[in-house]
């Protein structure tokens, strides 16, 4: 009811009344929303691993970059509670040190832990120095070793002994905004076409679903994969991200577009729509005050649907080797050295950032058919 | 199953001697569950189906009433049961079978339906399967219940077809339900209700989707097959000027109770139940006069989980009496043969003054 | 029927040049000629090109003439001769190398597809006519799983667990011994014992999908006036189930073969590449990254030629099944 309040409201009204109105479709959408506790539990989940990334310095114990080749495929520590160390003195949290044995059969250094050796682990640990948000300068981190020279592998090692848990904790940024931005590109290029095709109807709007149906007709991985190794292979890290949104968005902006058409076509029969029209209003006004509005929520579902797809997108192109590659850090490229039967045997935990792949995407999921729910009791 | 007696004739007969009722429900009440509680959707009614007679159940949307039709079929929603009461269908051998104690889901109910009581709904566009022909529905069931061969029944579906009004129905056999026009598909429906001869046709609003010429066509075709068959229509509506076309009986209910029962004739013309007045006023009629206003019940229909205290109606009703009507449950008042009525002024009519065509 | 029949192919005639198109363009986007490259290659392997193969190999890839010359060399050399064109890297005509692997990625997403129908549709119906049920929301929540795990990650947890716990290696579709054995009957039962994982593997997601719509669907269905008319004549619940909704519901349910094969053919290639199996993934991903234009253009366009098929039999399959496509 109040969806179509809102949009009809007269210009003259003032624009609190408006706002109300408006904040009244949206709490109305809030509070049906609020009744998924599994989607309103993963809008906080989400909306934690964002927090992650944004500030992946401060939360990820050390940089994604800093190794130690003695821990070289180190495994998991645990943490632990209450312990006493050699000296006596007893910490709230610690990990146990390794001890490395030499296996001369297999010719491979084994770790052990070792249950005597204590190393104190305490929040706001002072380690790396960084700058939070790109601003602040700072050297504290959420959780460290007490003495920053001892290593603290909470998820294990890579090859390099580099910590997985800090790199998957960076990798979130990469990831969870690659998502983000392919599905900006992917809407502004589903919400014109789809506009387009939807609004002016005829031989336009064939032209673009025949698109939309050739381009869904294509498996996406092998045109992704062509596209992508096109890219330059000495391309900037930052232009390569780029190339690889755009490329997943190429295909992405199909099911917005979809939606998109779907709405206006429906709407453009609706009253409203056409007192608009008939008041004067022009095209854009038609479009922008009046019907846009109205389907701001199924936008909002689907955006939400079309992130994970993405994740799992750049997830499965750097994993390959085609989409993004080492410097940078994303959960895809972290997977990829968890490629061959042996480094898995040898190290298991190298699969811990798929572990983040699929919570992220869970959430998302969860989170956007929630919102579907919400926004339209009926679809 | 234990066969009951059906009850005796009423004593007093109508014109000709009282035919024993083909169907007798007395104080059945159904529940249906909802995400926000238990709803007693209805609530303890009690009426006849006279037997080749149509007895009209008029009521706003969410009375009751379609609850009322679908319960005689044992046909209710998953998260509706039947609580209580009963529903006594008179048996081609002289047997009565409770309907309210067969498993919804058993052989018994299921020979009874289709065979016994059929049942033609609101929506001709979806109460047909869209991906299967006419024929291809006609005839399992007609097969089922008549034991036909597939022959037969295709020959028993073709003058079904025909009778129902379809014209060339051979062909039209093959054809799907989107290849009809809604009213050529109700009577598509009335033909598949009507294919196995049952003795009562439950009609739940069935022209309330179709344009007025094409609802008159179908009333029409509903009275002449009653007249051929002997057939008993239960006949759910809203729509007043219907129940005067087509009624023989008549009972309004209100959140889920019948507030007032009769002869059509009865009730237009003596109604007693302010209620049944209130509905009667709120008819456009011709020749009213142009100045008179076209009267609107007052109120809304309370939300089944607040039903007021007393009787059911009082917040909006006219003749309200404060200190009575909000306290006392009127209960129903029998006034005549098939005649009652839910309101304590009943026995009154001449204190309310303003009959319905006033 | 027969004009929708006619329309649909004439739509999928579209869509192939199309796709052809397309194919075409991913081979010319890579920087730097193909002659380039090749010559670059041969003298890498310490060969050198004679200008007499440098200028036969410019006239029969046009490559001196413009674009669409060259598009049509390509084409009607497939078209008319089977010709794929050459890998450079593999230094074998295209074709040679393609079809085995081919063949094996139709066998692999074709089996896939019929598990992936076999399992969803059963469980579908059972979770929308029991719904809120225990096993409803078990399944509800494995299909959630199912969505969100990539395969190629499920394929690396499975190998990890078989070779960990139980020894196995589970890579591959041939043991050893039968790699390079001719086709026999052994062979086939080989294969057989070798598919199960990779078909589990890839069948995981689209069943996910699969069982949400075909339980969104049915539960559209369910409550339907014409499922109350066959009630209200009488009919079981079982075979008022089957005889009408279901039967309704899976008219979408057969649509989304649009869209699963799409899926099912790219999710094969990424599992294909982790569990190194001889179909068409890893030798695309080789050929990409080695920029062997005409191999891998050749594997996308064949890719997609298998989908844009498998889709017109799914419409097809819709039109016999469903009598308002068919007559629209």
């Amino acid at each position: 009811m109040s969806d179509i309040a809102a949009p009809t409201a007269p210009e003259t009204v003032a624009p609190a009344v408006r706002r109300f109105a408006e904040a009244g479709q949206w709490a109305l959408i809030f509070r049906r929303f609020r009744r998924h506790r599994l989607a309103y539990a993963s809008l906080f989940v989400v909306l934690g691993i964002y927090l992650v990334a944004l500030l992946a310095e401060f939360v990820a114990p050390f940089s994604p970059d800093s190794y130690n080749a003695r821990f070289t495929y180190g495994p998991p520590q645990t943490l632990r509670f209450f312990g006493t160390d050699a000296a006596g003195d007893t910490h709230f949290m610690y990990v146990n040190g390794y001890r490395m044995s030499f296996d001369p059969v297999a010719l491979k250094r084994t770790f052990v832990v070792d249950e005597k050796s204590v190393h104190p682990v305490v929040f706001f640990a002072k380690g790396e120095p960084y700058k939070l948000l790109g601003l602040i300068p700072w050297d504290r981190h959420l959780i460290g070793p007490a003495d920053p020279s001892q290593p603290m592998y909470l998820w294990g090692a890579d090859r390099l002994g580099r910590d997985v848990l800090s790199r998957t904790i960076h990798g979130a940024r990469i990831s969870m905004s690659i998502g983000l931005v392919g599905v900006a590109v992917s809407l502004f290029l589903g919400l014109l076409l789809g506009g387009i095709s939807g609004y002016y109807g005829g031989w336009i709007d064939e032209v673009v679903q025949r698109c939309i149906d050739f381009l869904k007709s294509i498996p996406t991985i092998p045109l992704w994969m062509g596209l992508a190794a096109a890219v330059p292979a000495n391309l900037d890290p930052l232009l390569v991200y780029l190339w690889i949104t755009i490329i997943l968005s190429l295909i992405g902006w199909t099911d917005l577009a979809r939606v998109v058409r779907g709405r206006f076509l429906s709407l453009r029969t609706e009253d409203f729509v056409l007192a608009a029209r008939l008041d004067g209003c022009s095209r854009q006004r038609v479009i922008w005050r009046h019907m846009v509005p109205s389907f701001t929520s199924h936008i909002v579902a689907s955006v939400t649907l079309a992130i994970p797809s993405m994740i799992l997108a750049e997830t499965a192109l750097s994993f390959l080797g085609i989409g993004l590659k080492e410097p940078v850090v994303s959960w895809g490229v972290l997977l990829k050295d968890a490629q061959s039967i042996l480094a898995l045997t040898t190290a298991p935990w190298l699969l811990a950032p798929g572990v983040a792949v699929v919570v992220a995407v869970l959430a998302l999921n969860f989170l956007g058919d929630g919102i579907r729910d919400a926004a339209d009791p009926y679809a | 199953m234990r066969p009951i007696p059906m009850p005796e004739p009423m004593p007093f007969g109508g014109t000709a001697a009282a035919p024993s009722p083909l169907v007798a429900v007395s104080d059945l009440k159904v529940q249906i569950g909802t995400d926000d509680g238990l709803v007693r959707a209805v609530d303890g009614v009690t009426f006849d189906v006279p037997r080749g007679r149509t007895l009209c159940i008029v009521g706003e949307s969410g009375s009751g009433k379609s609850v009322t039709g679908r319960a005689l079929m044992n046909l209710l929603p998953p998260s509706g049961r039947i609580a209580a009461g009963s529903i006594l269908y008179a048996g081609r051998d002289g047997q009565a079978v409770d309907v309210t104690q067969l498993d919804p889901r058993g052989r018994q109910i299921r020979a009874l339906r289709g065979k016994e009581i059929s049942l033609i709904s609101q929506e001709p566009m979806a109460a047909l399967s869209p991906v299967h022909t006419i024929g291809q529905q006609l005839v399992p069931v007609i097969r089922r219940h008549l034991s036909l061969s597939k022959k037969a029944a295709q020959a028993r579906a073709v003058e079904m077809l025909g009778r129902v009004g379809i014209p060339r129905p051979a062909e039209r056999l093959n054809n799907y339900p989107f290849e009809f026009s809604g009213g050529m598909r109700q009577r598509v429906c009335i033909a598949l209700a009507l294919s196995c001869r049952p003795r009562l046709l439950i009609a739940d609003e069935p022209t309330t989707a179709l344009d007025v010429t094409t609802q008159a066509n179908i009333i029409d075709l509903l009275q002449e097959l009653q007249r051929e068959d002997g057939l008993s229509i239960l006949f759910i509506t809203h729509d007043l000027g219907v129940v005067a076309e087509i009624a023989d009986d008549v009972a309004v209910m209100y959140l889920g109770k019948i507030v007032e029962r009769g002869t059509v004739d009865e009730i237009f013309a003596d109604p007693r139940h302010p209620y049944t007045r209130a509905l009667l006023k709120s008819v456009p009629r011709l020749g009213s006069g142009r100045g008179s206003r076209l009267a609107a019940i007052r109120g809304m229909v309370p939300s089944p989980f607040e039903r007021p205290k007393g009787c059911d109606f009082h917040p909006r009703c006219e003749a309200a009496i404060k200190g009575v009507c909000d306290s006392i449950d009127p209960g129903t008042i029998t006034i005549g043969l098939r005649r009652d009525v839910r309101c304590v002024l009943a026995r009154e009519p001449a204190v309310l003054g303003g009959a319905a065509h006033g | 029927m027969l004009r929708y029949m006619l329309r649909r192919l004439v739509y999928t005639l579209g869509t192939l040049a199309a796709v052809s198109v397309v194919a075409f363009l991913v081979i010319q986007l890579p920087p730097g000629d193909f002659l380039t490259s090749f010559s670059a290659k041969f003298a890498e392997q310490g060969g050198s090109l004679d200008n007499d193969s440098l200028t036969a190999l410019k006239l029969r890839y046009g490559l001196d003439q413009p674009w669409y010359v060259q598009y049509w060399l390509w084409i009607s050399g497939i078209l008319f001769r089977g010709d794929f064109g050459e890998s450079f890297e593999w230094n074998k005509p295209v074709s040679e190398l393609m079809w085995d692997r081919f063949g094996l990625t139709v066998l692999l997403s074709g089996i896939t597809l019929v598990v992936t129908w076999l399992v969803a549709l059963p469980i579908g119906i059972y979770s929308a006519v029991r719904r809120y049920s225990w096993l409803d929301y078990v399944v509800t929540f494995l299909g959630f799983l199912g969505l969100a795990i990539p395969s190629f990650l499920l394929a690396l947890a499975l190998m990890y667990v078989f070779s960990r716990y139980f020894g196995m290696n589970v890579s591959g579709l041939f043991s050893p011994d039968y790699v390079n054995a001719p086709w026999s009957l052994a062979k086939v039962g080989d294969l057989a014992m070798h598919l199960w994982l990779p078909v589990f593997v890839l069948a995981t997601h689209g069943t996910a999908a699969l069982i949400r719509v075909m339980r969104a669907n049915l539960i559209d269905e369910l409550y339907k006036p014409y499922v109350q008319t066959a009630r209200a004549n009488g009919l079981g619940e079982a075979e008022l189930l089957f005889k009408y909704p279901v039967r309704v519901a899976l008219n979408p349910f057969i649509s989304t073969i649009g869209w699963v094969l799409p899926n099912l053919v790219s999710g094969a290639i990424v599992t294909s590449v982790v569990m190194s199996l001889p179909t068409a993934g890893p030798l695309l991903l080789s050929a990409l990254l080695a920029q062997d234009m005409y191999l891998a253009g050749s594997f996308i366009l064949m890719l997609s030629v298998l989908t844009v098929i498998g889709t017109l039999i799914s419409d097809l399959l819709l039109a016999w099944l469903d009598p308002r496509v068919r007559y629209a």
